[in-house]
């Protein structure tokens, strides 16, 4: 077998097209990693060499691995980056048969940032901004992945847009406080979420006070965490109180137990400003919610003030989950709009700019590494200077060029 | 017979001398128009033969020969433009505004479209009774001749340029207030137009004397007519019927409007935060919140043992709220939160704030 | 007349209405002239004058007709037809004369009104005084007021093609186009001549006489259909233009064809390089030292103005945002295009200014000034490549007016029956 696979390496690119490698189970590719990296003397590996690093775990990245790609291993998708990638994303790298994140200076300078903090200080904010499609996703993933290995609690919101809107969305009032409203749905979904994501850190994990669901149900002090996650996910009309549950001894732990915590919400300011357009959630009265009334959110807003410790906060600004007239820029204050922004205040912001010329070159190398740019004028320099021009150093748009070339 | 031959043309003109007067008297006062032409009938008949003429009465038998002769039109005089010397004076031919005269204009210009060698046998039509000349504008009225004698007419009601308004800044220096007026000139039996009574006054906001309050105070009083960019004020009136009265009304609102200006009314001090001009921050949240922030900062600094990041340039006092706020960094922090609300988001403020904040909570990276 | 010649005949080079062109006449003219034969020898006079002021140049000799020339004693009698031509010929004649008068008088009268000097007042003046003192904006330019030399607006007229007698001049006039069938006449005779010449040559083993390298008409073309019946005036079919081209490949292609190159080169319009042409935007320095060129371009009703700044590193910027202008990525590939050409993606940096229209008007406009700003820049080379890709032309494509009964420019209103 291992032959074989030796065999496969050593020939000629043609071997990495993506018709034979969509026949590879993940297994046999993960076979083959190992392989290759005792084989990297052959050319296709010092070609690769160009675009991407050996070091795959982000905690030993440094400035001179800006705009290479590495390897995130197959679990680690499953497990702590589950439903963060992108869906074309996750197909792109499905049909690659490769999980590769690009190592990127923003990156680089968030981790930085929370490494070097003193965790004994209230929860710092910070807030990364960008124009669509510049990676403030990616760069959120790529700090869950260093903090996750770390050991971190992870409490991830993908995409916070989700919770203000849907046209089939069940919202009912909350038990536990009138003129708040549960969306059971959104919070069944984020457990499922936490849980999958913090695998294995929540065992000792155990309420500190009682609480009551029901007059015959309610949860003890002691009660583990996963208890009540799963109390959740089989009582969703709970599930919203469960996260809050979750936040709140969350908060209230992590200091007493040296727990670290990162709250990584993308597109916060879903959080502060409202969704008007038609499919907004709205109450039985017909009327449309606040994003402060929906409970996961309320719950959600604490973890961003600065009132806990040993926690830190990172969010994204996305324009695209304001309404489509306010869309002009993606600066912080505009985005977040003044509520927002006082609420997250101080906050640090980081700018995630669109690439540069090396990362584009590196981007564009992996793409034709892996044959997915197939035109041979795109392969040549000037090919992949027309590319680059085209695209505007964007990533996203580079990503949409590439993928009919 | 023969001899009466021979003396033929003496009868013969007896005959037509004695004839025409006669014939000619006859039918003047019959038919005044018709008089000629029957002596030259007759004529003809007697110099045709020598038969004595036969009376005619005239409607009585249609004559074959009879036609009606056709009233030859008088000729046209030559055009205008036939008897122009060359090196003729074109303001006196074409004083004022006029529309296309083809007799005047003394150069053969042609107009019209032709579509095909068929229309007009494909001759552009010339400016005779040409339409499309006279319909278009001309500036026949204003050549260079024309122009340099409406100048030289209109020099004696210039005067020099004053002494001393040299450049714009000293024009600006010496009349802060600028009007604008119009007049309007007309041919119409009326010398009045409604038009003419507006007025418009522009001043810079700078030229007036007013502090902080007062220059708020005025901004908001005048509305749109503040020109942010510019800091010019334009007030517009045309509410009284007369010009001078127009002119009157704004110079008092611009003296109410700087006096007022200047008062302190006592409901002033009921301004809240969402009426203020800029963004203040000692009187907003962000404050209380940054304050308390660093209170807690420091709190949970003193009770941990080690010595490593801690917010070294916090006072050991922090009970103060005016001693912390005049740290400086917490001053660095707020110089840049408020220029990002005042003066907009951009690369510059916004890094200015995130380094403000960085040093605020001593957050540090090594790759910066 | 000279009453020693008993008779003459003489050729007339008639020259007054075809501008280019020279017609033969034959007139005759006995020893007892009379008054009609006078007036003739008038005519001629004028017409010889009007021809040295005309003349460009560029004609082609139809063989003039062949009249004997032997003394006869029979009177030649004038065909009515021949007096009916002469008498139009005459009042038209006249009536041009009085044009020319009243068009150089009138063209004094306009110096004087503009102030100018009469002496040295030319064409573009006329042109130029006539805009400013009755300006038009009708669209088409050939609407609008002129004022030209009677001879540019009165259209050409045809000679006559019959003697006094009423005999025809040409040999071949009744093949109805006797102008055209003479010149297919000649090119087969050269045809002819130039096998007879190759045959003789090959016979005297003068082949390095037959190995000339062919003849190289790539810097011109064949007249088009329309200009080759100006030039003959004969109502040419389009068969027979297709015949005559056929016919002239035939002697194109001949080895010896260089012998006949004047007769070729008659009936064939020589092409201008265009890029050469329009003057190319100059080199400019900014107050860093930055070498810079501007132009401007259009497209559809957009207009944009660019300033192209070489070397540099590749930036652009479009009404102040960057690229990201142009959210559609055609548009910004169209605007890669001139810059791939020339090979200098990323070397320049482009200011641009649009507007009017939409994107894709912004985006030809800004293409189009894009490639005339590169010209300052780049060598003969490029520039030719980017005048044969059509980076310097601009699309003259518009917007179709709507017509009244219709719902749109083509589209009809729906047909229903009731």
């Amino acid at each position: 077998m291992e032959a074989s696979l030796l065999r496969l390496i050593c020939s000629k690119i043609s071997s990495r097209t993506r018709f034979f490698n969509l026949t590879l189970c993940n297994e046999t590719v993960q076979q083959i990693s190992r392989c290759s990296s005792t084989f990297n003397q052959t050319q296709s590996e010092k070609f690769r060499t160009a675009f991407r690093t050996e070091i795959n775990d982000p905690r030993h990245h440094t400035l001179d691995h800006v705009g290479l790609y590495y390897q995130i291993p197959q679990e680690e998708v499953n497990g702590v980056l589950k439903t963060t990638i992108k869906e074309s994303d996750m197909r792109l790298m499905k049909t690659f048969n490769e999980y590769c994140l690009m190592v990127r200076k923003p990156a680089l300078e968030l981790n930085g940032y929370i490494k070097n903090f003193n965790l004994n200080h209230p929860v710092p904010r910070f807030l990364l901004y960008g124009l669509k499609g510049a990676g403030k996703t990616c760069i959120m993933q790529y700090t869950m992945q260093h903090f996750h290995r770390e050991n971190w609690i992870i409490l991830h919101v993908p995409w916070a847009g989700r919770w203000v809107r849907g046209w089939y969305k069940e919202v009912s009032e909350s038990s536990y406080k009138p003129g708040r409203y549960d969306t059971p749905t959104d919070g069944a979904e984020w457990l499922e979420l936490f849980k999958t994501q913090n695998q294995g850190k929540l065992k000792n994990l155990k309420t500190t006070s009682e609480y009551i669901w029901t007059k015959r149900e309610k949860a003890e002090i002691g009660t583990p965490l996963e208890e009540i996650i799963n109390f959740g996910q089989t009582r969703i009309k709970f599930s919203s109180d469960c996260a809050g549950v979750i936040l709140k001894e969350l908060r209230k732990q992590a200091p007493l137990l040296g727990l670290k915590v990162l709250v990584a919400v993308g597109a916060v300011n879903a959080f502060y400003v409202q969704w008007d357009m038609l499919n907004a959630l709205k109450n039985s009265e017909k009327k449309r919610l606040q994003p402060g009334e929906i409970s996961l959110i309320h719950n959600f807003k604490k973890m961003l003030s600065p009132t806990w410790t040993h926690g830190v906060a990172v969010c994204t600004a996305d324009v695209f989950a304001n309404s489509e007239l306010t869309r002009e820029n993606y600066t912080p204050l505009y985005v977040l709009k003044q509520e927002g922004f006082e609420a997250l205040d101080p906050f640090v912001p980081i700018l995630v700019p669109e690439y540069t010329d090396k990362e584009a070159l590196s981007n564009i190398n992996y793409f034709i590494d892996h044959n997915w740019i197939q035109n041979d004028h795109g392969k040549t320099d000037e090919g992949k200077k027309e590319i680059i021009f085209v695209s505007n150093h964007n990533p996203l748009s580079l990503h949409k060029i590439c993928s009919s070339l | 017979m023969a001899a009466l031959r021979q003396y033929s043309p003496i009868v013969n003109d007896i005959h037509r001398t004695f004839l025409t007067s006669l014939s000619a008297i006859q039918f003047r006062h019959l038919r005044s128009s018709t008089g000629h032409r029957q002596t030259e009938r007759n004529e003809r008949e007697l110099n045709d033969s020598d038969s004595f003429r036969v009376y005619e009465i005239e409607g009585l038998r249609k004559s074959k020969e009879e036609k009606k002769t056709r009233r030859v039109a008088p000729k046209p005089f030559a055009p205008r433009y036939r008897s122009m010397p060359v090196d003729q004076d074109w303001t006196n031919v074409w004083p004022s505004a006029a529309t296309f005269k083809w007799a005047t204009v003394p150069f053969p210009v042609r107009q019209g479209y032709i579509k095909s060698s068929a229309e007009n046998e494909g001759v552009i039509p010339a400016k005779y009774g040409n339409l499309e000349l006279m319909k278009g504008p001309n500036f026949l009225h204003l050549t260079p001749a024309h122009i340099k004698k409406h100048c030289a007419a209109l020099k004696k009601f210039c005067t020099p340029w004053p002494e001393g308004l040299e450049t714009d800044g000293k024009c600006r220096h010496h009349f802060p207030v600028e009007s604008i007026t119009s007049d309007y000139v007309f041919a119409a039996p009326s010398i009045r137009d409604e038009r003419a009574r507006f007025v418009t006054i522009k001043f810079y906001l700078s030229d007036l004397e007013l502090d902080y309050h007062a220059r708020d105070k005025f901004i908001r009083l005048v509305g749109t007519r503040y020109n942010k960019d510019t800091d010019e004020v334009t007030f517009e009136s045309g509410r009284c019927p007369l010009k001078a009265q127009n002119l009157d009304f704004l110079k008092f609102v611009l003296t109410a409007l700087y006096f007022e200006s200047w008062k302190y009314e006592s409901w002033e001090k009921l301004k809240e935060l969402s009426d203020m001009e800029r963004y203040f921050w000692d009187l907003n949240a962000s404050r209380k919140k940054c304050t308390s922030l660093l209170r807690t900062i420091k709190s949970l600094d003193d009770s941990s043992e080690s010595n490593s990041d801690k917010l070294n340039y916090l006072p050991p006092d922090v009970s103060d709220d005016e001693a912390l706020c005049s740290l400086p960094e917490v001053n660095k922090y707020k110089v840049a939160i408020e220029e990002i609300f005042n003066e907009g988001e951009n690369i510059d403020t916004i890094n200015q704030y995130k380094n403000a904040v960085k040093t605020l909570l001593n957050i540090n990276s090594d790759v910066v | 007349m000279a009453s020693n010649i008993p008779w003459m005949t003489r050729l007339v080079r008639m020259n007054c209405f075809a501008k280019q062109r020279i017609y033969p006449i034959a007139i005759s003219i006995f020893q007892d002239g009379n008054l009609t034969l006078n007036h003739v020898v008038q005519q001629q006079r004028t017409y010889d004058v009007k021809n040295d002021s005309t003349d460009h140049g560029e004609n082609f000799s139809i063989s003039p007709p062949k009249i004997e020339n032997k003394p006869t004693t029979k009177t030649i009698t004038i065909s009515r037809a021949m007096k009916a031509y002469m008498e139009r010929a005459k009042s038209h004649d006249n009536m041009m004369k009085a044009e020319v008068a009243d068009y150089e008088i009138g063209k004094r009268h306009l110096a004087n009104i503009m102030g100018e000097d009469p002496d040295n007042f030319t064409q573009a003046d006329v042109d130029r005084a006539i805009e400013y003192l009755l300006p038009s904006g009708l669209f088409d330019k050939k609407a609008r007021p002129l004022l030209k030399n009677p001879y540019e607006i009165f259209p050409k007229r045809k000679v006559a093609q019959f003697s006094l007698d009423g005999r025809p001049l040409h040999w071949l006039y009744f093949t109805a186009l006797p102008n055209f069938y003479s010149i297919l006449h000649d090119i087969t005779c050269k045809m002819e001549d130039l096998k007879a010449l190759e045959d003789k040559l090959l016979s005297e083993n003068k082949t390095e006489d037959l190995n000339v390298p062919p003849l190289n008409l790539a810097s011109s073309e064949w007249l088009t259909y329309q200009q080759l019946k100006d030039k003959f005036v004969e109502k040419v079919q389009e068969k027979d233009y297709q015949h005559f081209l056929v016919m002239m490949e035939r002697l194109v292609s001949h080895p010896l064809s260089h012998r006949e190159l004047p007769f070729i080169m008659a009936f064939r319009n020589m092409l201008t390089n265009e890029s050469l042409d329009t003057n190319p935007p100059q080199i400019e320095y900014d107050a860093e030292g930055r070498s810079f060129s501007c132009a401007e371009g259009t497209r559809k009703d957009s207009w944009a103005y660019v300033k192209l700044y070489m070397p540099g590193t590749g930036k652009v910027t479009i009404n102040g945002k960057d690229l990201s202008y142009f959210t559609n990525f055609l548009y910004r590939e169209s605007l890669l295009f001139p810059l791939s050409l020339a090979g200098v993606i990323g070397q320049v940096d482009i200011e641009a200014e649009a507007m009017y229209g939409g994107p894709t008007g912004h985006c030809g406009a800004i293409r189009l000034a894009v490639s005339r700003a590169l010209c300052a820049f780049v060598d003969k080379d490029v520039k030719e490549k980017l005048r044969l890709t059509g980076m310097l032309t601009r699309d003259p494509r518009k917007r179709e007016r709507k017509k009244p009964g219709q719902e749109g420019a083509r589209k009809k209103f729906t047909w229903k029956k009731r």
